[in-house]
């Protein structure tokens, strides 16, 4: 159990096993990120399908004492680099009280071996941004970086995606937010949401990069099972833009923001500068190890994958619970009470993986590097696959002699999930 | 030998066969009600779901007729389609006398009519008997109209039964006994014996089921099968009644099976004569033919890890059903299979789902095709059935397809219908005869291709299912054929080349493409399917390609769905065949070929 933890908090039950985070590359120590998922929300989004609930009284509390439990469950390995990243994401985590976000920040600090110099984020939306004070409140506590749930600049669009702030509150947030002094704010938004035309989104593109943000994630609408808009889509209230619509959509967002110095650096995030590119996320992308805490948050050590309880009343119930225990993986391992399921990758699925998540980045794969991980060549090995798509746009060879990269181009990105298995077949 | 009897039950499907057949069983006492089962005759799952029957089989009944004497009553069960006439025509050989069921509610057939004109053929005495008297549509008054002008039988000599409650099966014995005459034969001439019908057991290897016409056969005797003119020692003989029941000899009229150390079923012929080898008949019995395959299709596993258990389920099918042959054969779309001949296409579809259900296997097959005779330039003769041994067309002097003489009995307000469907399918010399007010066969000579391709389909369509049909082969006659080729991306897919007569290419290279263009998923780049004959393009669709597969977000959570999702589809395109640069899923070939039949 770490020190430094009150003895009056119902711990539950330490983790089978410790936080021992692997290297993607054996000859450099792995950088782990720290995820925390809060899941409170002041209305649920028709399109959401993360793990969300309207607060009830009191509950925001409870949540960040089953936070730092959860944290405090965790036995770190000696040899454990710290954490460089800690994220909150949501749900809703500007939605917590400030002094709920303090005790989570110093709690985590007390549990959890964090790097002086990490980054902190905050997912926030702009209806929680109540004028600068608030937003300097989050600086001071130590989030560098804000990331703000803005989806649109277009009220009928905020209306149809059910957000509780308008375009006014937006833009504002947005301007305030830019002006505060953070090392990087981001928005969100939402496109292909149908129902307005390709140009008043190239426009609403160019006024949210001339907002002074460092940093832009753009997102299609994505109809997911269990959502309200899926429902209406299913029964013909909805309609969802055609392949070929969305394809052009995808284009137009990106030509759009690399003509306001946005350069894509993920198939949906931009920055203005490379070291504006959001260093937690890019763990995802790269098979960094990362740690979460919270409802359905997801964790992985670089060679298990698991997940927390989804529901987060039951994950809630879990942790504030002494005789709970976890259930049993599929190999037979105890699980902490948190976690829900585990899965142990096999190299096959490591490199179906790397190979998925690389071509989402600009930068690609770095083939050297995945020679060394899975022994594999895949000049050599899908030479003649590799041949036919850089003939057809989809692929590019780049990087130095000696250390070639392939990456997706604009048009490879598209279709990248067919590129990858077309590579690793 | 006066008191034997030797039938068969000649009858339509579905005009209750099997169900007779049981009812005579169980009428005798040849089995104990508790070792009942429906189809008693029919071994196969096959047999007993289609209710056809497919291998010819046989037993022998005690009967104590109302004279008091005891009747040896040997029934012959023999399929009833015309795929399998050469079994027909081997057990007809082997009774003086047959039962002609017809159908209360269905009446006469075309099956029922060419089954006729076979007994005739063999000099049967037939006996009439209607069944399914106790239906509610039943019309035996109609029935019998129908035995007269359709058959020319005498309609009040016709039995009526029931064989599912067993109403009228005691008249029908006595009927057996007093009207079927016994078998003719000379005890005293050298052994002849006809092979009707055989099977394979794995302990005892070939059992051949016998008729003896002269002589006799008894255990020990040293045999000759007088086509093969293979020697063999009879090792065990008897009758069957259900089970086998050894005896020491088969008389002269008798019917009953031989094991004489006959390892495969392809070391003897059905219709082969058994002879004597010290005192041989000087000819076998006349009408021998062998049974000749003029059906043929690749059988390709879905996945090729199957190719070796399909050879195995081949092999074994073979064991039981001499009349299907199988060679390798190899495509490139679908790899490794075999080009199999059927008797016909129930023939092939018997074939096909014994293998997909019994061996629990999963097939594509190729198009059916017939057999043509090439006649080369150069004055070769060639016998081509498979579309990708066929030679250039510049090659090729002219090339001959087989015809049948098609008939058709349907209700007259169809016969508009029917006809144009015989012109479609380029039939010739259509006639027509009035059976009675209502009745009328159709008779055309057609090519068999024609039926090879949904003809079947279309009768039921067009005469909303009250057609019945049936067709013998004819001769050969001089067609214009071409090979139809299918492009993906400018690639031929070998497993869809298809010989067709050149009216038909183009409709049939359309349905192909557009199938396939149902069927292959979108792709990275745009795919061309075209049909084409040689260098000429007669059909042609495109599948555009597919924009855009990415999904928008993915971190965390969304990695491990991501990866499953792959690991699914990978598992999908592992079972797609690659033509030039284009999958094309298994799917597809089997929704083209699928509908074919």
């Amino acid at each position: 159990m770490a020190p430094g933890s009150p003895a009056d908090e119902a711990e539950p039950q330490t983790a089978p096993w410790p936080w021992r985070p692997l290297a993607p590359r054996p000859e450099v120590a792995p950088t782990p990120g720290l995820y925390v998922h809060v899941p409170f929300c002041s209305a649920i989004c028709p399109y959401c399908d993360f793990a969300v609930v309207r607060e009830r009284p009191g509950e925001s509390e409870r949540f960040v004492e089953a936070v730092l439990a959860e944290a405090a469950s965790w036995p770190i390995a000696p040899e454990a680099p710290p954490f460089d990243t800690v994220y909150f994401g949501g749900g809703t985590p500007s939605a917590l009280g400030f002094e709920q976000l303090e005790r989570l920040v110093v709690g985590l600090g007390r549990r959890l071996p964090i790097a002086p110099g990490g980054e902190w984020s905050l997912e926030a939306n702009p209806e929680d941004v109540r004028g600068s004070e608030t937003l300097a409140a989050w600086r001071d506590l130590g989030f560098a970086v804000l990331s703000l749930g803005v989806q649109s600049l277009d009220d009928a669009t905020l209306r149809d995606l059910g957000r509780r702030h308008d375009r006014v509150a937006a833009l504002a947030a947005a301007r305030l937010a830019a002006a505060t002094g953070f090392d990087r704010v981001s928005a969100d938004l939402i496109y292909a949401t149908g129902g307005r035309p390709l140009d008043s989104w190239r426009e609403e593109l160019r006024e949210a990069a001339a907002l002074g943000l460092d940093h832009l994630s753009c997102y299609e609408l994505t109809y997911h099972r269990g959502t309200a808009f899926e429902r209406e889509r299913r029964l013909g209230r909805r309609r969802m833009l055609d392949e070929d619509a969305r394809a052009e959509w995808f284009e137009a967002t990106h030509e759009t923001l690399a003509s306001q110095g946005f350069e894509a650096y993920e198939v949906s995030n931009f920055a203005t500068a490379p070291r504006h590119q959001a260093r937690h996320n890019s763990k995802y992308w790269s098979h960094q190890p990362y740690l979460g805490l919270g409802p359905s948050a997801h964790s992985f050590d670089g060679a298990v994958r698991w997940s927390n309880v989804r529901s987060p009343r039951r994950w809630l119930e879990r942790l504030q619970s002494r005789s709970v225990t976890g259930g049993r993986a599929a190999g037979g391992e105890d699980l902490p009470p948190a976690v829900a399921e585990l899965e142990r990758l096999d190299l096959e699925q490591l490199l179906l993986e790397a190979v998925s998540l690389g071509l989402r980045t600009r930068a690609g794969l770095d083939l050297v590097s995945l020679r060394e991980r899975f022994a594999v060549d895949l000049l050599a090995a899908s030479g003649e696959t590799v041949r036919r798509h850089r003939e057809a746009g989809l692929l590019e060879l780049v990087g130095e002699p000696g250390r070639p990269w392939l990456r997706a181009s604009l048009r490879g990105w598209l279709v990248s999930e067919s590129l990858t298995l077309d590579l690793v077949p | 030998m006066k008191n034997v009897r030797n039938f068969c039950i000649i009858a339509h499907i579905d005009h209750g066969k099997s169900t007779l057949a049981d009812r005579l069983i169980q009428s005798c006492g040849a089995i104990s009600d508790r070792e009942f089962r429906d189809q008693v005759l029919d071994s196969m799952d096959i047999e007993r779901e289609r209710g056809i029957t497919i291998k010819s089989n046989t037993i022998t009944l005690p009967y104590t007729a109302q004279d008091g004497q005891l009747y040896e009553l040997n029934l012959i069960d023999t399929p009833g389609h015309v795929d399998f006439s050469h079994e027909v025509r081997r057990s007809l050989m082997s009774c003086e006398g047959a039962l002609l069921l017809v159908d209360a509610s269905q009446g006469v057939e075309a099956q029922t009519v060419a089954n006729l004109y076979l007994a005739l053929e063999y000099d049967l005495e037939l006996l009439p008997v209607i069944n399914k008297i106790d239906l509610p549509s039943a019309d035996v008054e109609r029935a019998q109209e129908e035995i007269d002008s359709d058959l020319g039988l005498d309609p009040f000599e016709a039995v009526q039964v029931s064989a599912k409650t067993g109403q009228g099966v005691d008249q029908l014995l006595e009927a057996i006994v007093h009207k079927l005459p016994s078998p003719k034969g000379d005890p005293a001439e050298p052994t002849q014996a006809l092979i009707f019908d055989a099977e394979y057991d794995p302990y005892r290897g070939v059992i051949m089921l016998c008729r003896v016409l002269n002589g006799e056969l008894r255990v020990g005797q040293n045999i000759r099968l007088m086509h093969t003119e293979r020697d063999y020692e009879i090792e065990e003989l008897g009758r069957i009644m259900i089970e086998r029941r050894p005896e020491k000899k088969l008389p002269t009229g008798s019917v009953g099976y031989v094991i004489a150390g006959v390892k495969n079923i392809s070391d003897i012929n059905v219709g082969d004569t058994i002879t004597d080898q010290e005192r041989p008949a000087h000819q076998p019995i006349p009408g021998y033919r062998e049974a000749k395959p003029v059906v043929f299709s690749s059988i390709y596993p879905v996945t090729s890890d199957d190719y070796e258990d399909l050879a195995k389920a081949l092999d074994k099918l073979k064991l039981n059903d001499a009349a299907l042959t199988f060679d390798k054969d190899s495509s490139t779309a679908l790899g490794f299979g075999f080009r199999c001949g059927f008797l016909g296409l129930l023939h092939l579809d018997v074939v096909q789902e014994r293998l997909e259900r019994e061996y629990d296997l999963s097939l594509v097959l190729s198009a059916p095709s017939v057999q043509y005779k090439v006649k080369m330039a150069d004055g070769e003769l060639r016998t081509i059935d498979n579309p990708s041994l066929y030679p250039e067309a510049t090659k090729v002097d002219h090339v001959e397809e087989p015809f049948i003489k098609a008939s058709v009995m349907v209700p007259e307000r169809y016969l508009g219908a029917v006809m144009e469907l015989c012109m479609e399918r380029r039939g010739e010399n259509t006639q027509f005869r009035y059976l009675s007010a209502e009745r009328v066969e159709l008779t055309c000579e057609m090519p068999l291709a024609e039926v090879l391709y949904d003809f079947y389909d279309k009768l039921k369509t067009v005469t909303q299912g009250y057609g019945s049909f049936d067709y013998e082969m004819t001769d050969y006659r001089s067609t214009d054929l071409v090979k139809v080729d299918i492009l993906v991306n400018g690639d031929r897919v070998d497993a869809l080349s298809q010989l067709v007569h050149r009216d038909k290419a183009r409709p049939r290279a359309m349905k192909y493409c557009e199938r396939l263009a149902e069927t292959i998923p979108r792709q990275q780049f745009k795919i061309a399917i075209q049909g084409a004959i040689g260098g000429q393009i007669i059909a042609r669709t495109t599948i555009n390609a597919f924009r855009k597969d990415v999904t928008a977000k993915c971190y965390g959570g969304d990695i491990t769905r991501k990866r499953k999702l792959l690991e699914k589809q990978r598992e999908g395109k592992k079972r797609m065949k690659m033509v030039g640069a284009i999958e094309i899923p298994q799917e597809a070939f089997v929704s083209v070929l699928r509908s074919d039949k």
